[in-house]
């Protein structure tokens, strides 16, 4: 079976192969708000608003492997629209 | 040209049934009376001929003649129907009591030897007049025409009002049905009080009826359901943008109701998509693009996708069997995704959905089971009604779908020419999708 892993802060991080399409799909369109039917697409091939909350519980599942325990968070949700992973810009 | 009336055409027949009937018994009769009267001159014309030979007896000239004359004349005054011709042997009128030509249809004749014996001797001629046996036919050939006609008529009528008597529940049916509209669907024909052969169609008709009560029953609750989940998230809408309206607020507030107010119109626009999709399933535009799949990885595929859904609701996923299958892959994720989803809201935590595939008699059977609580036997019919929801604390918009999920599935599963129902019993319930493989 493939091993999926990446790496913050020099801290390896062990991912699915489901999380780890999603962060990379997140990365390659950094700063763009990327919409749940989009991300569904994208990562699972389901081309339909299937009406769960599957993408939610996946960025929630992939948000506490990325951003607890790091900051900032990089993965940001827009209320109504989507999500995106950005850096946020030094204060 | 426009049919013969029912009644006009039993009249008819009735009348020349009838007419026939009668006809031939009169024809039968008047020629059995006919031979009777041939058989009866014939009597007595042989009668008649053995007196006038005994009177005639001996006579072999001419001139015999005269003396027997006085007798033989006494003997035909006693019967004035009769007339007699006397042809000697030499060929010569002797005697003849009728002279000149008459019309031999009036007469039976009568030709015999005055000697039984003497072939060659003195012949005798004897004229029976039968005019009043003819009248007598022809007064009766008058009667039987009389009785045709008389027969036709009565049973013309008969006809008539027998077919307006036995055709009443035929119209009262019409009448029924005239005034059927959609307010009156429970409208039935009482069964029990038609005869026999409108039995038949009286239930087929009640049969209409009934279906078409269910079917208006279900489009009205259709509207109805329709006006109820547009309604909620339209009030919602309404009454967030009228409160932050109400006073001057800061940025973030209208932000907030933006989103808010976005969140509520997706929804909409989502069952409102839905609608249209089951619309055009509806008058079977919803046309598959088929191509060749494994079935097996495509439920794995959906499988994967509802993985961390599952594991979160603590309930284990599996798949068992294989088949392949042409059917459109969109559709065919959707219409299973929406199984999958309504399997997991009704399976507790430490429950199994499995999905089954098997094929049998060139039919391909995928079942989706879940463990849980069964659905009560009289909501299995409703399931794939739109927005029927098995559980009522489930209504009012509280999901993100409006219960047109398995409605959906349906409409797909049918525009693939397959089947779906559902069964459930203590703990398991299962939804059996067919395809004709």
């Amino acid at each position: 079976m493939k091993r999926c892993w990446t790496c913050r802060s020099g801290r390896r991080i062990e991912l699915t192969p489901q999380e780890f399409a999603l962060l990379e799909l997140l990365l390659r369109r950094q700063g763009e708000v990327l919409p749940k039917s989009l991300i569904a697409a994208e990562v699972w091939d389901m081309h339909f608003d299937s009406g769960t909350n599957i993408v939610e519980v996946a960025i929630r599942r992939l948000r506490a492997k990325i951003d607890d325990g790091f900051a900032p968070p990089l993965i940001h949700t827009v209320r109504g629209l989507g999500y995106v992973l950005e850096v946020p810009a030094a204060p | 040209m426009r049919p013969l009336s029912l009644g006009t055409r039993l009249s008819l027949l009735f009348a020349a049934c009838s007419a026939a009937v009668s006809l031939l018994a009169g024809i039968l009769f008047n020629q059995a009376s006919e031979a009777h009267f041939v058989e009866l001159d014939h009597q007595q014309l042989e009668g008649e001929l053995a007196v006038l030979r005994g009177l005639l007896a001996g006579v072999e000239t001419e001139a015999d003649l005269p003396e027997r004359l006085p007798a033989v004349r006494e003997e035909l005054a006693l019967h004035p129907e009769l007339a007699l011709r006397i042809v000697g042997s030499d060929g010569l009128i002797w005697f003849d009591s009728l002279p000149g030509r008459h019309d031999p249809a009036a007469y039976r004749s009568l030709e015999a030897p005055l000697e039984p014996r003497d072939a060659g001797g003195t012949r005798l001629t004897l004229h029976l007049n039968i005019a009043h046996h003819r009248h007598f036919l022809q007064d009766m050939q008058r009667l039987i025409w009389l009785g045709v006609g008389l027969s036709a008529l009565a049973t013309a009528l008969l006809g008539a009002w027998v077919a307006r008597r036995s055709l009443r529940p035929l119209q009262r049916m019409g009448e029924v049905a005239a005034g059927i509209s959609a307010s009156s669907l429970t409208t039935r024909l009482e069964e029990t009080r038609q005869p026999a052969e409108l039995a038949e169609l009286a239930q087929a008709f009640n049969a209409m009826l009934a279906r078409l009560e269910d079917a208006f029953a279900r489009l009205s609750a259709f509207s109805g359901d329709i006006a109820h989940e547009l309604r909620t998230p339209l009030s919602n809408l309404l009454t967030q943008t009228q409160v932050i309206l109400s006073r001057p607020r800061a940025l973030e507030d209208y932000r907030e109701a933006l989103h808010s107010n976005l969140e509520e119109l997706q929804r909409l626009a989502q069952m409102v998509a839905d609608m249209l999709l089951l619309a055009k399933a509806d008058h079977g535009l919803l046309l598959p693009n088929r191509e060749p799949l494994q079935l097996g990885a495509e439920i794995d595929a959906l499988l994967d996708y509802f993985a961390a859904l599952a594991e979160d609701a603590g309930v284990r996923l599996e798949r068992r069997g294989e088949a392949r299958l042409a059917a459109d892959r969109g559709m065919l994720r959707r219409a299973l995704s929406n199984l999958l989803d309504n399997a997991l809201r009704f399976t507790p935590a430490g429950g199994e959905i499995r999905l089954e595939l098997t094929s049998a008699a060139g039919r391909l059977r995928l079942e989706v089971g879940n463990s849980g609580p069964a659905i009560p036997a009289e909501q299995l019919p409703r399931l794939f009604d739109r927005f029927y929801r098995a559980d009522p604390a489930r209504r009012e918009g509280s999901g993100e779908h409006a219960g047109l999920g398995l409605a959906l599935t349906r409409s797909i599963v049918r525009a693939h020419g397959g089947e779906i129902r559902c069964e459930s019993s203590s703990g398991w319930t299962r939804f059996i999708l067919e395809f004709p493989a």
